[in-house]
């Protein structure tokens, strides 16, 4: 069961605003889907091991430069640019 | 409809490169029949006519100085709305991406522009690929053309709709639990979920990336095994990408006989919730195999039950983590800028989202948070190792394994939008296979009493794309279902 107040801290940690109504149906919802989910919890896992590393294994690329993106085509999909970097609103309050 | 549409891809390639029709010609052509069909179908985000024309002028120039063209060239392509094609938008059908320009182009883009394979537009989807039904766009409702009432499948709702309404030969999709093969059993195409790794996913929007693999829809198994060619190898761009396949030919193999092969079915996915007219064409497709002297035979995967709960727990929380990039800082929509960053992070992710983005940000959020993360994540990783073992373990017995796509043909638009779990329990024969990495493929296999299209699902092990396209092309020689197009099109 998950209840109104876990939802307002997953929220608060996926940085999304909820309305009230919102806040009541994901209570809801999230708590059917994690009823769908609860039927793990009868699983035996204590021999199950994870081998998710699969029989290929991931190479790595070499540590240099091989592209080059246009400095320019980047900026353009910013909302707010100034003098070639991206700009945010202040994230420190004066005096603190 | 196309009149083209009816040879399918690989033959109008051959016509070109024989100089019977130019690439031209197919281009007026295909965007003529995207014009009148749709208003309709609501398959596409956008056009690229200019990208489109500048690369079939290409391949005219090519033929007139008398080259051989590379594989596909001239025939006409669309391309899912999350894989860039540089200079154009790409959506993800959010509002959150809705002016975002691809800087970039991805490494499956590149190889088409190499093919000379003309991009003709982005099609549709679920927001950010998380739907079965691309009910969930924030653009627009893209219809089966079987029954403009019902909905096409998804996520690559667009992708599938185009190729089944004749509006395109091929297109892209991306398959993370069944995005591409679902829409395709709906839409009575074919779909091809290639084996994690053999695609490179660079310049693909991430959802879940332990899961997405982007893959082909075609009217015909000879013109999947075609884009198939072009699409697949190593990608240094994409640590995940197999970096040691040997190089195949995946239409070399396509017309050898499959006698002797050993076909499991799944008994888990014939049982409960098939519709009766499903159960009944995928039961009618064991004995077509048997008659091309395949060996069918029953198999069990216990923990297959498992799989749509370990699927929506790791999936989501993948998607929590790729998602959070959309902060309003380097690019989409901004919003609440003047208070504080906090602020803007809020009001931006609240306002620019989807309510079934929201809601899985929201499930994988909480099942990597604090106090869940072993019970649910934990638990979901070692219930993934569980279905991969059942795989293998089937596969030890069996060359391919045979089920249905979706349990039942394509439902209406708004039958299971309001209930996400109804929903998701609609993945249940196509989840396995993502979690387990392996590749599977779509086909047709007949119709209900409605003639909405039915969609068999073949599964192989690890890298055996040649032996599914195989018996997936000897199935489809023997029943004649290929370059299936609704006829009602055609009178629009």
């Amino acid at each position: 069961m998950i209840t109104e107040e876990t939802v307002l801290h997953v929220a608060k940690l996926a940085r999304l605003e909820l309305t009230p109504e919102e806040t009541h149906r994901y209570a809801q919802e999230l708590s059917k889907i994690l009823h769908l989910v609860d039927e793990l919890a009868d699983l035996d896992l204590s021999s199950s091991t994870l081998e998710l590393v699969p029989e290929h294994p991931t190479l790595f690329r070499e540590d240099k430069q091989t592209w080059n993106f246009d400095r320019q085509d980047l900026l353009s999909n910013t909302p707010e640019e100034e003098n070639g970097f991206f700009r945010v609103p202040k994230i420190l309050d004066e005096g603190n | 409809m196309n009149e083209q549409s009816q040879e399918g891809a690989l033959a109008l390639h051959q016509r070109i490169q024989a100089g019977e029709l130019s690439a031209l010609e197919v281009l007026d052509n295909t965007f003529a029949t995207i014009e009148k069909l749709d208003p309709q179908i609501e398959a596409f985000n956008c056009l690229t006519k200019d990208f489109a024309y500048k690369t079939a002028e290409e391949v005219d120039k090519a033929i007139k100085a008398g080259q051989r063209l590379p594989l596909l060239a001239g025939v006409p392509l669309a391309l899912k709305d999350n894989i860039h094609l540089k200079g154009v938008k790409t959506t993800c059908s959010s509002k959150i991406l809705e002016n975002y320009v691809a800087p970039f182009n991805a490494t499956v883009t590149n190889k088409l522009c190499e093919h000379m394979i003309p991009v003709v537009g982005k099609t549709n989807l679920d927001e950010f690929a998380m739907g079965s039904s691309t009910e969930n766009s924030a653009f627009r409702k893209t219809k089966n053309p079987w029954d403009l009432s019902r909905v096409p499948g998804g996520s690559s709702g667009g992708s599938a709709a185009a190729v089944a309404s004749g509006q395109t030969f091929i297109s892209l999709g991306s398959d993370t639990g069944g995005s591409v093969r679902q829409p395709a059993a709906l839409c009575g195409t074919v779909g091809l979920k290639p084996t994690y790794g053999l695609v490179s996913r660079y310049g693909l929007v991430a959802f879940a990336s332990s899961l997405d693999q982007i893959s082909p829809f075609a009217s015909n198994v000879q013109d999947i095994a075609a884009v198939l060619q072009v699409i697949s190898g190593a990608d240094p761009l994409d640590s995940t990408s197999l970096q040691n396949v040997p190089p195949m030919d995946y239409l070399a193999s396509l017309d050898k006989p499959i006698e002797g092969l050993k076909v499991g079915y799944i008994t888990e996915l014939l049982e409960a919730g098939l519709q009766p007219d499903t159960k009944a064409a995928i039961e009618s497709a064991m004995k077509t195999f048997e008659s091309l002297g395949a060996k069918v035979e029953p198999v069990s995967l216990p923990n297959l039950r498992y799989a749509i709960a370990s699927y929506y727990i790791i999936a989501t929380a993948e998607a929590s983590s790729n998602l959070a990039r959309y902060d309003g800082v380097r690019y989409g929509s901004r919003l609440n800028a003047d208070k504080d960053i906090l602020q803007m992070y809020l009001s931006t992710r609240a306002q620019g989202f989807g309510d079934e983005v929201k809601r899985r940000i929201m499930l994988g959020t909480f099942s990597l948070s604090s106090g869940y993360y072993e019970a649910y994540y934990g638990k979901a990783q070692k219930v993934r190792q569980l279905i991969t073992n059942d795989f293998k373990n089937a596969f030890n017995q069996f060359d391919l394994l045979l089920g249905p796509t979706s349990p039942t043909t394509a439902f209406k638009i708004g039958e299971k939008s309001s209930d996400p779990v109804e929903m998701y329990l609609s993945d249940i024969a196509t989840i396995p296979v993502n979690l387990a990495g392996i590749p599977a493929i779509s086909i047709p296999c007949g119709f209900d009493q409605q003639h909405l299209p039915i969609g068999l699902q073949l599964i192989g092990p690890h890298l055996s794309e040649a032996v599914l396209l195989q018996a997936a092309s000897a199935f489809e020689s023997k029943t004649s279902l290929k370059n299936l197009h609704p006829q009602t099109l055609a009178s629009v």
